[in-house]
């Protein structure tokens, strides 16, 4: 841990974590959790009162949570739903996460949610817009809200910059903290033909509260952020710089459909570690591919079953 | 052209991914609403065409919330059979879009959809009613089992509950209150599902059940769902126990709705009550009705 950096807002670094997933529930009551934090989706949590609740108290009681959200749709040019806002406020005054994330995104317009982590026109009017709702929002919660980069398939014509300046400006205006998942960098930069390198450089390092990875799946000429695959060498390879650029922060594995056992989903975690000395190579992991087309940002595990 | 704004490429984009149809008919129905072509709204980069960019949103958005559906039905989803189920998921995902920031809204919906589409000419005696109504009667049970579990259960109680017997019902009758935990849920229903649900439920063999009207009393307990197919009078009682009130005065409602002596339910109690005490379907007081809230 390395806490003497002044970046990432003052935020602490966590060290190494997984998302808190149904199909773990009954392991982790049973055993010790073995990473350092948790990441819960938000939206999981706010109205259900029965045993992932119970589930959650008990990992809180262990380690530190940290609250990702996926329905905030801080991108989106419908009013911010302020009733959403008032069950993440209050959830996060009983779990007292470290800190309460979401995407650069919309989810949808005209009330309706998608459920997806839709892209944003980067223009100078949506980079107004998006930063006077972090400003409400972070009002509102009491605390810096840290954004995170989504994966994307197209780019709109009317953009106007690149998205690492965009969230650079976002960050210093807003001074909201950056969630940067650099397996999304990578998916982007493949799917749209910039560099990844250069995009990781151009963030601003000091803003970077924490970091995702994750492996996606090749899909012909794109490729689809599916979060069921181990990190593949390149997304290894990103997350070595940017972990150099930062200084460390808090980095959790994504994991999210064909999840496999909590042994293993750390064993996969931990595989961080060895990057981080660097004094082996970064894991020989291809990028698995696949002829139908995958299901971006999976959700389904946040209703599947918790008992047999 | 100017340059469209973000309002108008955000409601585009939202029309596109949430207009039932092909490619071809998404885009001009997007198009004739807000004024744009995909060829001016999508970049071209690198040797991906800008439709099966476009593509990996519109595929997506059906393909992951079908999931979650199917996620949250797999008792309904064995009965229907997969292709069935596909079917109609699908179309209640066209039918009314997510206007929640829960992706457990999309349940409600769906049973909506059910119901709405159902074909009003067929009345319930029909023998094809099995195959109309009976998905509908499943989807509201295993509905009411899911609520249940995510309501507020009396787990955190379970320690200060002491297991009634049938001396403290007969004899201290007038000591004991009730009340139900948030948990319960009670369904009327047109069939007997509950067995079929479970053998649904452990890939057991079934046989399909006949119409009759049923009441259905769905909870947990240690955070295991349980499920009890109950008469009138035992209907009535637990609507009675939803106002938190002495077990004597729940037992004489519920017989005066059912025309059931009182000292008749008091009897079947001895061997019900207990039943419904280690199920969650009711919290009982022995020190009264101030127990209940202390
Ligand atoms: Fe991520």
């Amino acid at each position: 841990m390395n806490d003497k950096i002044t970046s990432r807002l003052g935020l602490p670094d966590l060290g190494l974590g997984v998302g808190l997933r149904n199909k773990h529930f009954h392991h982790l009551l049973n055993n010790p959790p073995q990473v350092d934090w948790f990441e819960i989706i938000s939206e999981n949590y706010m109205d259900d009162y029965g045993f992932v609740r119970h589930v959650l108290h008990h990992v809180r009681q262990q380690v530190p949570v940290v609250m990702h959200g996926v329905s905030m749709s801080i991108g989106s040019t419908d009013p911010l739903n302020m009733e959403y806002l008032k069950k993440l406020k209050t959830l996060a005054e009983e779990i007292e996460p470290m800190w309460v994330s979401d995407h650069l995104c919309w989810t949808g317009v005209m009330g309706i949610n998608t459920h997806d982590l839709l892209p944003m026109p980067l223009t100078y009017e949506s980079l107004k817009h998006v930063a006077d709702r972090v400003d409400q929002v972070q009002n509102y919660l009491k605390r810096p809200l840290i954004l995170e980069n989504p994966s994307s398939y197209l780019e709109f014509k009317a953009s106007e910059m690149p998205e690492w300046e965009f969230l650079a400006s976002l960050a210093k205006t807003t001074g909201c903290g950056l969630l940067l998942d650099v397996n999304n960098v990578f998916v982007s930069a493949h799917n749209h033909g910039f560099d990844a390198e250069h995009y990781i450089r151009n963030i601003p390092a000091e803003h970077v509260v924490q970091m995702h990875i994750a492996g996606p799946t090749d899909y012909g000429a794109l490729l689809v952020d599916t979060h069921d695959q181990p990190v593949p060498h390149k997304v290894w390879q990103l997350y070595k710089l940017a972990h150099e650029l930062t200084g460390g922060v808090s980095t959790l594995l994504e994991w999210d459909a064909n999840i496999p056992e909590y042994d293993e989903l750390v064993a996969e975690l931990f595989k961080a570690k060895k990057v981080l000395k660097g004094d082996m190579g970064l894991p020989e992991v291809p990028i698995q591919a696949t002829d139908t087309l995958p299901v971006s940002n999976p959700v389904h595990f946040q209703l599947e079953a918790q008992y047999e | 052209m100017n340059n469209p704004g973000t309002v108008q490429l955000q409601r585009w984009m939202n029309e596109v991914i949430t207009t039932q149809g092909n490619m071809q008919f998404k885009l001009q129905k997007a198009g004739s609403l807000y004024h744009l072509d995909i060829n001016d709204v999508v970049a071209e980069t690198r040797d991906v065409s800008i439709y099966s960019r476009m593509h990996v949103y519109t595929s997506g958005y059906v393909m992951r919330l079908f999931e979650c559906l199917s996620a949250d039905f797999p008792v309904l989803q064995k009965f229907m059979g997969e292709e069935v189920f596909t079917h109609f998921a699908n179309a209640s995902l066209m039918w009314s879009p997510s206007t929640s920031y829960s992706l457990y809204d999309l349940g409600s919906t769906f049973i909506r959809f059910l119901e709405a589409t159902r074909p009003k000419h067929i009345d319930e005696n029909d023998e094809q009613s099995i195959y109309l109504d009976l998905p509908i009667e499943i989807a509201r049970a295993e509905r009411a089992r899911s609520e249940s579990l995510r309501a507020k259960g009396l787990e955190e109680l379970a320690g200060s509950q002491s297991e009634i017997s049938p001396e403290d019902i007969l004899f201290s009758a007038h000591e004991l209150a009730v009340s139900t935990p948030e948990c319960l849920r009670l369904v009327q229903l047109s069939f007997p599902v509950k067995q079929l649900f479970e053998q649904l439920h452990h890939d057991e063999p079934y046989e399909v059940p006949y119409p009759l009207p049923t009441y259905l009393a769905v909870s947990r307990m240690n955070y295991r769902p349980s499920m009890l197919e109950i008469n009138d009078w035992q209907y009535e009682f637990l609507v009675a126990c939803q106002t938190p009130q002495p077990l004597t005065d729940a037992i004489n409602q519920a017989s005066a709705a059912t025309n059931i002596p009182s000292a008749t339910i008091l009897a079947e109690m001895c061997i019900w009550l207990p039943i419904l005490q280690s199920g969650g379907f009711v919290h009982i007081a022995t020190s009264g009705i101030a127990g209940l809230f202390g």
